[in-house]
């Protein structure tokens, strides 16, 4: 009985150590030799969620390519950027203790493309309290849209869905428009309001808002109920997974004629649109947060030729992490005198305004309460030659 | 409603032949394999995977099969070379172990990207009353009851199938007659590795979102295994499929379709208060 008893103690052992050793790895992406014109850096900082169930890592990845670019050009006032870019496993505990080494002891002037399914919940009091702002790469929970110090670049998953019922009643002038809200924690209540804010601003009545299926079940039965009701258009929430699986359901109760498909920006990807070729079940539309990255506009060139050299994916995410650390570049670049969180913050309340060739809308972060600055999004289609762009911006009122 | 019986049915297959299986590897080894439904999806996956890389279906469908079948015969290795003798909870301690091990494992290896999954069967529906169902689900149903009453048959009937249920209840005295006990508890748990992969294939194209979601059909199956009180396979098979029939009528009930989630947990719930009604619950266990 001895015997496993010690090996156990061993094992704990060494997992306490690779713990240990992991634990030292988290702080990445620092820039080491930015110190050039022997001026002291300008630090920011990002948490993201780069391990867990969820990977971001091409959101910092994207913010540090745009500051590798900007210290190759001679940095700011002569000064390198150096980016800190911190893990928080999607652990809240983890987070909140990324956020207190960034401000209190690494000094980060504001916090840049971040990408976190925790981060603002835990952090946004913090930033809020020690005066610093922080520039989203991929807001997810609804705080980061709720928050002083918190601006994303991103629609949202709530700013994302309403412009998808806008987009299905207005531009593609379905009548039954059926809002499906596939459950997920915390996220039902928020879209049940902007659902009724969507009604009385258009004056729709959904025949059907289905709330009984939670996010990654058989949809039959809300596919059922959708025949039932006569829906025209089906507005759902998905990740990529997710919205295969409930194309494929829609094609297996024969109901992909004459019904429309809308979800949101998640499934506006390359595995995507594979998968719905290779089941048969095209046609799909999902909303683009920024300029449709599969698509050629001229705006996208730099974003991918920065991309592109510093060997990070090319995805929606990636956009969002680039838009997030150019707009902070712009407004680092418009202070004079001292660099620090109080500029900073001072500098964004005040700029107005800030216009990015990847946003359908200019980029405000002002001094209210809350933020979602970006509400435009493109429509994409998934078809045989890949996701197309089908629409103009549209941009939830 | 009925519509929303007959979508239940192909999960309740699914949940039928996981329960089956538990029920089998419980009844010849003692142990309740709670990473069952992961196992089988390990091999599912590494069945699209394949297909993904271009080669045709029914090879991969093979080789996803001998996958399940190959990991779960070194998990029922690990338990019979050294938790052989252990209690009960050891047992189970171990069998959520590899359940552990294998969703980390296969969300190392596959991620939570979507998948093409083809389906085995041929995508038709017929109407019957009004009501779609699909040939998938169909087949489903007829692989649930024959493996319920295969295993049925050889549980009882055969030579192998005494041998077996000798070696979960007395293990020391069957390897004293000289029967190699190890070499059986393996091949049991590589047999419903196998059949746990057949399951996760028909249900994949229907319930596919990832790996994980994948694995944790264990709880249908596992409150439906209870029902038969891990000894029936028969009562394990008719609770699967009720049990997805519920989840699927259940959506069309408003006052139910809030609590969908939670039915397999009312089952084990009531089923455990049943079987435990003539016991002492304060007893010290």
């Amino acid at each position: 009985m001895k015997s496993p008893r010690s090996r156990a103690l061993t094992a704990l052992s060494l997992s306490a150590l690779a713990a240990v050793l992991l634990a030292g790895c988290t702080a990445t992406g620092t820039n080491e030799g930015g110190d050039a014109a022997g001026a002291e850096p300008i630090r920011v900082g990002a948490i993201s969620s780069i391990t867990g169930p969820a990977p971001f890592a091409e959101v910092p990845g994207a913010a540090q390519a745009v500051f590798d670019r900007v210290n190759a050009e001679g940095g700011i006032q002569g000064r390198m950027i150096e980016y800190v870019s911190e893990d928080d496993g999607a652990d809240p505990a983890q987070a909140s203790q990324a956020a207190r080494r960034l401000i209190d002891e690494t000094g980060v002037v504001a916090m840049v493309g971040s990408a976190s399914l925790v981060e603002c919940s835990a952090n946004a009091a913090y930033y809020e309290q020690r005066g610093v702002v922080s520039i989203m790469g991929t807001g997810v929970e609804p705080t980061c849209f709720e928050s002083r110090n918190i601006a994303p670049v991103n629609n949202g998953t709530i700013q994302g869905y309403a412009s998808l019922l806008y987009f299905a009643s207005e531009d593609l002038g379905r009548e039954r428009v059926c809002p499906v809200i596939l459950n997920s924690a915390g996220l039902t209540e928020p879209y049940l309001a902007l659902i009724e804010e969507w009604q009385s601003e258009t004056g729709s009545t959904p025949p059907l808002v289905d709330t009984t299926v939670n996010l990654g079940d058989d949809a039959t039965p809300v596919l059922l109920a959708v025949r039932d009701a006569g829906c025209d258009a089906v507005v759902f929430n998905a990740n990529e997974a997710v919205a295969v699986a409930f194309m494929n359901t829609a094609k297996q109760q024969g109901l992909l004629e004459g019904i429309d498909y809308l979800t949101l920006t998640s499934a506006y990807s390359e595995a995507v649109v594979t998968a719905l070729e290779a089941q048969g079940t095209l046609g799909l539309y999902a909303n683009s947060e920024f300029v449709p990255f599969m698509g050629d506009d001229s705006a996208l060139d730099e974003w991918r030729e920065t991309l592109t050299a510093a060997d990070v994916p090319l995805t929606s995410l990636s956009e969002g992490g680039y838009v997030a650390a150019e707009i902070l570049v712009e407004v680092l670049r418009g202070i004079e005198g001292d660099i620090t969180a109080e500029s900073v913050a001072e500098a964004i309340r005040g700029a107005g305004e800030v216009a990015n060739p990847l946003l359908g809308m200019p980029f405000i972060f002002d001094d209210s309460d809350a933020h979602n600055p970006n509400r435009a999004s493109l429509m994409v289609q998934a078809t045989k030659d890949g996701w197309v762009t089908a629409s103009d911006w549209v941009i939830v009122p | 409603m009925l519509d929303g019986v007959i979508s239940g049915l192909i999960s309740g297959s699914a949940y039928a032949i996981l329960a089956v299986c538990v029920v089998a590897l419980y009844r010849l080894t003692g142990v309740v394999n709670v990473g069952l439904a992961a196992i089988g999806a390990l091999g599912a996956y590494s069945c699209f995977a394949i297909v993904g890389a271009g080669l045709p279906l029914g090879a991969a469908v093979l080789v996803g099969i001998a996958v399940s079948g190959l990991v779960a015969g070194l998990g029922g290795f690990v338990l019979a070379r050294w938790f052989g003798q252990p209690s009960a909870t050891t047992r189970l301690v171990v069998s959520t172990v590899l359940l552990i091990v294998i969703l980390t494992l296969g969300f190392r290896l596959f991620g939570d990207s979507p998948r093409v999954m083809p389906s085995l069967v041929p995508e038709v529906s017929l109407v019957l009353a009004g009501v779609r169902v699909s040939l998938a689900t169909l087949v489903a149903l007829a692989c649930a009851l024959l493996i319920a009453g295969g295993l049925t048959l050889l549980l009882t009937r055969t030579r192998i199938g005494h041998r077996l249920e000798a070696m979960s209840e007395r293990p020391v005295t069957l390897q004293l007659l000289g029967v190699n006990t190890r070499v059986l508890a393996v091949a049991a748990w590589s047999a419903t590795g196998m059949l746990a992969a057949l399951a996760m294939l028909l249900v994949a194209p229907t319930r596919n979102p990832t790996f994980e979601s994948m694995s944790f059909l264990i709880v249908p199956a596992l409150a439906a295994a209870l029902l038969g009180a891990f000894s029936n396979v028969w009562i394990a098979a008719c609770g699967g499929l009720a049990i997805g029939a519920l989840e699927g009528a259940g959506a069309r009930i408003d006052w139910l379709s809030s609590y969908r989630g939670a039915i397999p947990f009312i089952i084990i719930i009531v089923a455990l208060i049943w079987l435990r009604r003539r016991e002492v619950w304060d007893a010290p266990r």
